[in-house]
């Protein structure tokens, strides 16, 4: 009876143990052809994305559009709505675990498009709540000038502490 | 010299501002990076890493440590193996957060010295509470495993006294100290410490209960019935040790001599928990056992008898799932109810696979940990099949589209409009010119801008002289032109009085609309320019295209049939453990079965004797 509670203790001790200290050190042959083949998609897929890129965007035509959260003391973006010359409407909604993303630094890629040469209106509007809790809209309407070069436009919510509010703004490079 | 100076001052600026520039599409693109992280989607954050990585300098470093991480998290030891190498000789400033995803995953990977400098690269200033216990709980698990005892309690005491970690450290301490065969008042002590002091959570209940299943195992090894018995009967009903618990509470009242008392945790074992589990199995034989020792043979032959039974009943229901398990899509349907898919080491996997006949028999071997893992790679290899798939398909569409570009780039429909729409151009450009040549003449003639009844107007009066002009040449004496003469010239005057009153308003009307209509041309030409410069640009939507995408669709094909190839071995090795686990449990319900009826057998035996002996079928002793 003794050795059945000895190699009883032993499997629960093995198994017990083993939840926070889970995986086999030695793969078998079929996990080294996996991690062969993850490795391989990893850098397939790093490829493809800049091949998609360059066929749905040419640099000529490629604009990406960002958004971003400075602080983020004042405003906490619910969504997003932006539209380039009326058109090409970009929304988005964003989740706790992304608004936190953007207050530790993080930037949006928001959207990539193809626009024309030449001169484009961008309209954003973002909702969300100030820091009492009230709903707010930040609103803006600006220019941004397309060459041959792709183009970044990032959008800003910037705390101001003067005011002690947040405004929306606009960058280009 | 000034000119010098301001040629110069040009050329710094626009340095500075393309300095500035990359600057600035650099920082978008370490931000998209850490957004990709941050949010969990790390195959993206994988593209955007190789685009900063460049830059040099602390960035690089904080790379270095990131891209070691992912490619842990993703399952690539051997990689992430070789930064981690080069990070340990050139040494690193990347951030805490950083080194602590990296030491989980070491951990996971029992490699504990790199878990140690991992944790020690880390600030406890730049992280959260729960990051620090964990951290503190790899540690003191390290130094267990390391053999380095003293380390880790002290390590323990640094700890938060009822958290979760702490409890998980403390028990893996306890292990340990029955490992090196500890025992006395303190390791007693430690044991209630590290039940006592737990977070009152479903986790914080399980782990109490595993801690006394531990200890009344350990208790029960070294004859410590009593001490055994009481961290036994600790364990709850309703978790998932109580199993163990209730057998082995029953051995060991059964060891005491308290026969009684050993039957009632097996009957609730066996009605309560899965009969396939091999504690309910062993207490079926357990309870007859019983019953012979207390010298209830008839009860103890009935129950056997009914054991052999149900035992029989198992048996037929193992080998039929046996017969059909690589038919059956148990695993199918556990990857189709997963709500994350994503793969790799963070993805967000349900272990528990929905409860049918062929999950409910093969329950324990679906919670050992070997198992697991390779149904979780399996389920990755699923998925990254069908990415492949999926992105054979949208090449092979890619080339459609490049062929259909080049096609209509190459017929060259948008000159022929845009010649045409430039040859519009020039016409409306000598139409403004004319209308300009006639407001600058407007001063100078008399008749200028009449509109369309002034001109009727105007032809009439050329008409009217032209009709007098006759009568004058013919000068009949009978007729006197004179009258119409004076009214033609009243009625002139009276016209040209009007014409030069609305003179100035119809001036000022072609002014306004000479500018609008000279925006709209400048307007027309911006336009043109810029489809010309779009037309321009239009073949590098398909210039050399068409081959890169042949390249990537002949790379996808390949790694997509490794792919099928490796996913099909997978499931393979699956349904062989699987089958194999099955045939173990019919050899052990074999054994089971083998007993039964031997005791069955022994029992009839032992009454014939009996009654050849006595001639009375009475129960012995009874």
């Amino acid at each position: 009876m003794r050795l059945i509670y000895l190699m009883l203790l032993t499997i629960v001790s093995s198994w017990v143990i083993a939840q926070p200290i889970a995986e086999n050190t030695q793969a078998s042959k079929i996990s080294q052809k996996a991690i062969s083949i993850k490795q391989s998609v990893l850098e397939l897929n790093r490829n493809l994305y800049q091949l998609e890129e360059d066929l749905l965007s040419p640099a000529t035509t490629r604009a990406g559009v960002y958004f971003s959260l400075s602080y983020g003391e004042f405003f906490e973006p619910y969504s997003v709505n932006i539209t380039i010359d009326d058109k090409q409407p970009i929304q988005y909604l964003y989740t706790k675990r992304q608004v936190d993303a953007l207050r530790q630094g993080a930037v949006q890629p928001l959207k990539n498009l193809n626009l024309g040469p030449g001169i484009h209106t961008i309209k954003a509007i973002a909702k969300g709540v100030d820091n009492n809790g009230k709903n707010r809209e930040l609103v803006l309407e600006q220019t941004v000038e397309k060459h041959d070069k792709p183009l970044y436009i990032e959008l800003k919510i910037q705390d101001n502490k003067e005011i002690q509010s947040a405004e929306l703004m606009i960058s280009q490079w | 010299m000034k000119f010098l100076l301001y040629i110069l001052l040009i050329i710094s600026t626009s340095t500075a501002f393309a300095l500035d520039s990359e600057q600035e599409v650099l920082r978008l693109k370490k931000g998209e990076y850490y957004y990709h992280y941050l949010t969990g989607d790390f195959p993206s954050a994988m593209n955007q890493l190789a685009q900063w990585r460049s830059s040099g300098g602390a960035i690089a470093d904080e790379a270095d440590v990131m891209e070691a991480a992912m490619l842990l998290s993703l399952g690539l030891h051997q990689q992430a193996q070789d930064i981690f190498e080069r990070i340990q000789q050139e040494g690193s400033s990347a951030s805490s957060q950083a080194w602590f995803y990296l030491a989980q995953r070491w951990f996971e990977l029992e490699q504990f010295e790199s878990v140690l400098f991992s944790i020690e690269q880390m600030s406890i200033e730049d992280i959260s509470a729960s990051v620090i216990a964990e951290a503190q709980f790899m540690k003191t698990s390290a130094f267990i495993e390391l053999g380095e005892h003293k380390k880790a309690q002290k390590q323990i005491s640094t700890m938060v006294r009822n958290g979760i970690w702490t409890g998980y450290a403390r028990h893996n301490y306890i292990l340990a100290m029955f490992d090196g065969n500890n025992s006395g008042q303190s390791l007693a002590l430690l044991i209630e410490d590290a039940t006592y002091y737990l977070p009152q959570s479903e986790e914080g209940k399980n782990l109490k209960d595993r801690i006394n299943l531990i200890a009344g195992l350990h208790y029960l090894q070294g004859g410590r019935n009593r001490s055994a018995e009481k961290h036994l009967k600790r364990v709850s009903l309703d978790g998932p040790y109580t199993p163990a618990a209730l057998l082995q509470y029953g051995w060991g009242q059964v060891e005491q001599g308290r026969y009684d008392q050993a039957l009632q945790p097996w009957r609730e074992l066996q009605t309560r928990f899965n009969r396939f589990d091999p504690e309910v199995m062993e207490s079926m034989l357990g309870v007859p056992h019983v019953l012979e020792l207390i010298r209830a043979h008839s009860q103890a032959l009935k129950t056997y008898e009914v054991t052999e039974k149900r035992l029989t009943a198992m048996k037929a229901a193992v080998e039929h799932i046996n017969a059909g398990l690589a038919e059956d899509q148990w695993l199918e349907r556990w990857i189709s109810q997963q709500k994350d898919q994503s793969w790799g080491w963070q993805a967000n996997i349900e272990k528990t696979l929905p409860l049918d006949d062929t999950t409910a028999v093969l329950k324990n071997l679906l919670v050992e940990g070997s198992f697991v893992n390779q149904m979780t790679e399996y389920r990755d290899l699923v998925l990254l099949s069908d990415y492949l798939i999926e992105k054979e398909e949208n090449l092979q569409l890619w080339i459609t589209l490049v062929d259909k570009r080049e096609r209509e780039s190459k017929a060259d429909q948008a000159n022929p409009i845009i010649n045409k729409a430039n040859q519009k151009l020039d016409l409306v450009k000598a139409e403004f010119k004319n209308l300009e040549a006639n407001l600058h003449k407007s001063d100078e003639e008399i008749f200028a801008l009449p509109n369309q009844a002034e001109e009727k107007k105007i032809s009439l009066l050329v008409e009217s002289a032209k009709g007098i002009e006759r009568l004058i040449q013919m000068n009949k004496a009978s007729r006197n032109v004179e009258p119409y003469k004076q009214r033609w010239a009243r009625v002139k005057g009276v016209f040209l009085w009007q014409m030069s009153e609305d003179k100035p308003q119809k001036k000022w009307q072609l002014k306004k609309e000479l500018v609008a209509i000279n925006r709209l041309i400048k307007q027309t030409d911006t336009q043109l320019l810029e489809v010309r410069l779009a037309n321009q640009w239009a073949p590098s939507a398909w210039l050399g295209m068409k081959e890169r995408i042949l390249v990537m669709l002949e790379q996808t094909s390949k790694i997509k049939q490794l792919s099928l190839q490796v996913r099909d071995e997978s499931k393979q090795a699956l349904i062989a453990e699987s089958k194999q686990y099955l045939n173990d449990l019919t050899h052990r319900i074999n054994d089971y079965l083998s007993q039964s009826r031997l005791s069955i057998a022994r029992l009839y035996d032992d009454a014939l004797q009996h009654y050849v002996a006595t001639g009375s079928i009475d129960e012995k002793g009874e």
